[in-house]
């Protein structure tokens, strides 16, 4: 070992014996109660965090839920769902008809259903997402219109 | 009387605690790097309030460790705002890289006193205290100085061999004076 080296281990309690400057602990005892008082945190109710907490989750959600909604347009599965809805419906109501025009609604509510190729599946991948999303409202709008009509002639069948 | 008072004197808390079990440490340690004992204070008091604004430590070691190396870093950010670039740490002799042999290996320090070598110690420039102090009194090897100054491993070193020659002359000149 070095012999100032253990010099100084063999000495250092003298080396460590001067008197620090008087009132230090005071001093240091008044900094820490100001410090500590700077990072007080606030008291906040149960309510509030409750408040904030169910705020954080909305959102979250939001984006999920947007998303969701955006996909689901451009694959046109909502408009998709609202067509197989109406469907049920008209199916229901032309339950007491004469057979041949039960069957000839059922066949003009299959025509309307019906898609061999979705058209999401037809459109290419250089259409944008907002373009995909006009076309495919088009494409089901007609359609919609279509089954309203129809939703329209059989309850005017019904009531005679 | 005295006896009832203090059964009845609070506890001290466990900021005092901490306080009383590491703050001579870090002053003497401050102090060996500033040579100022209101300065030596104040890091003393930065270093600790620095540690209970984040106290995150396992052990008292783990605790001791990062206190030694906070206060030392404090101390020298202190010396650099105080000191102009030429007397500083880094000036350019303490640069240098130069390797150089420790002719004063066999020294013995007989017959010399710690008043003696604390006085010789506070004459140095302050660049060649802080690295005396480091690897003498806090135990760092050069390597870990070397993080922690920015120099050189091979400087420090460098400047390890002539701060303790600046010493042993400086002692041996005290003692032909006699």
């Amino acid at each position: 070992m070095d012999n100032f080296k253990e010099y100084i281990d063999n000495n250092r309690s003298s080396f460590e014996n001067q008197n620090l400057p008087a009132g230090h602990k005071e001093r240091f005892m008044k900094k820490l109660r100001a410090q500590k008082s700077e990072t007080k945190v606030v008291f906040m109710p149960y309510w509030a965090k409750l408040a904030v907490a169910s705020a954080v989750v909305i959102m979250l959600a939001i984006p999920v839920f947007v998303n969701n909604r955006i996909s689901k347009l451009e694959s046109g599965e909502y408009y998709a769902q609202m067509l197989s809805e109406q469907s049920d419906r008209i199916e229901k109501m032309a339950v007491n008809l004469e057979p041949g025009e039960k069957l000839n609604i059922e066949s003009t509510l299959r025509q309307l259903e019906d898609e061999t190729v979705p058209i999401s599946e037809q459109l290419p991948a250089s259409v944008t997402g907002k373009e995909r999303r006009e076309i495919i409202k088009g494409y089901y709008t007609n359609k919609l219109e279509g089954a309203e009509r129809l939703e329209k002639y059989v309850a005017s069948l019904t009531s005679k | 009387m005295n006896q009832l008072f203090s059964t009845f004197r609070r506890a001290p808390s466990r900021e005092e605690q901490t306080y009383d079990e590491c703050h001579k440490r870090l002053y003497y340690t401050s102090m060996r790097i500033l040579n100022n004992s209101m300065e030596a204070e104040e890091v003393m008091h930065d270093t600790l309030l620095k540690y209970f604004a984040r106290e995150e430590f396992g052990t008292a070691k783990e605790r001791d460790a990062w206190l030694t190396r906070v206060c030392i870093n404090l101390s020298i950010d202190r010396l650099r705002k105080r000191k102009s670039d030429e007397n500083l740490l880094l000036s350019e002799e303490l640069k240098s890289s130069m390797t150089e042999s420790d002719s004063h290996e066999e020294y013995t320090f007989h017959g010399v006193t710690v008043n003696q070598i604390r006085e010789v110690i506070q004459t140095l420039a302050e660049g060649y205290r802080i690295i005396l102090s480091l690897v003498l009194f806090e135990g760092y090897d050069y390597e870990e100085i070397a993080q922690i100054t920015g120099l050189k491993e091979v400087s420090v070193r460098t400047q390890y061999i002539r701060g303790k020659a600046r010493i042993i002359e400086e002692l041996e000149k005290r003692k032909s004076n006699k």
